[in-house]
């Protein structure tokens, strides 16, 4: 009996490559880590809460070249998750009142949905690809703001995450 | 009974292509040999028939000119075989390197064509608000690669007054 042999070495080498082109395109569709950062917004130079803490320097200018006009953000809190395609991890705690239901729907793109108290108040369907960050946001009490930043997370899993079980629910 | 190699014999002898030793020897037989007599008749006759029977032909070219033909296409079928093996190296990289690069090329446009279709993945989101009171501003920042969202309640319309809120969004 012959044995099956792939006798062209070009035909070889394509065949590889179009295995790691499908690898790459299965990769490409995997799961998107998602970043939801809780902000507050204010004009006071301090934050009454100790354990908020100044944002970033480079999210810090972004606002401040935004139409945003608080002088000072502090980040209350931050959660990373991990989306896989097609799935929404539901009731992802943002803070005691909001919680947010996180789809993705594939190439980079998801659907969020803000919770307050229970009651869904928001959804937004967008692209988190190249760097592109949604920002939901409204106001607080005393001339202050509250800021959801959600992107593309490039840390690793959250604390909150790992302490959590979050509950998801695959849709199709 | 004749044997084949005095059949031979005869046709050479009667072709004068035999030394005269062995010419001798052959009419020496034939005097004894009534059957390679009769043979030896047969092929003269056979030999007188077909030469004048044979139509002569006549060739468009001199003789020189033909057999030279001839000579050059024995040349220029035999030189192949020498430049083959001088240039092995480049028909080897014509054979296999070169559908190779074509794979990697379409490989490597494929390649761009994602990282790029990712940059030029539209920014567009859609935003749905869960209640009419609620109303939102969306701002995108190409630039700065933000699209914010601010929330506010329609009843409220202390805040369309407010001077610390976001500029320059557009209401949806």
């Amino acid at each position: 009996m012959k044995n099956f042999r792939i006798a062209s070495v070009p035909v070889r080498v394509a065949l590889g490559l179009l295995a790691i082109a499908f690898l790459a395109g299965t990769a490409h569709a995997q799961n998107l880590k998602v970043e939801a950062q809780l902000i507050w917004g204010t004009n006071d130079p301090q934050s009454p809460d100790p354990k908020h803490k100044p944002i970033e320097a480079s999210l810090a200018k972004k606002l401040s070249n935004s139409p945003y006009r608080w002088k000072n953000y502090f980040e209350v809190n931050r959660v990373v998750v991990d989306v896989p395609v097609s799935v929404t991890k539901t009731n992802v705690p943002i803070s005691k009142h909001c919680k947010l239901d996180i789809k993705n729907v594939g190439d980079n793109r998801v659907e969020v949905t803000l919770h307050g108290d229970g009651k869904p108040v928001i959804g937004h369907k967008g692209s988190l690809a190249n760097g592109w960050q949604l920002i939901l946001s409204g106001d607080a009490k005393n001339d202050t703001a509250w800021l959801v930043v959600i992107k593309k997370a490039d840390t690793a899993v959250s604390k909150l995450e790992k302490s959590a079980i979050l509950p998801t629910r695959a849709t199709n | 009974m004749i044997n084949h190699d005095f059949e031979l014999k005869l046709q050479a002898y009667l072709d004068d292509e035999l030394s005269a030793g062995e010419a001798a020897e052959v009419e020496g037989r034939l005097t004894q040999d009534p059957e390679g007599k009769a043979l030896l008749a047969e092929l003269r006759n056979t030999r007188t028939a077909m030469s004048a029977g044979e139509l002569e032909v006549k060739l468009p070219e001199s003789r020189e000119f033909y057999w030279s033909k001839i000579e050059r296409e024995i040349e220029r079928q035999s030189r192949p075989v020498a430049e083959a093996s001088k240039l092995s190296w480049f028909a080897w990289v014509q054979r296999h390197l070169l559908p190779v690069s074509g794979v990697a090329l379409l490989f490597c446009l494929l390649a761009v064509m994602l990282v790029h279709s990712e940059k030029l993945t539209p920014q567009y989101g859609e935003t749905e608000l869960a209640s009419d009171d609620m109303g939102s501003y969306t701002f995108r920042d190409q630039q700065q690669k933000m699209t914010m969202v601010w929330l506010y309640d329609r009843n409220d319309d202390s805040q369309l007054a407010d001077q610390s809120a976001p500029a320059n969004m557009e209401e949806e």
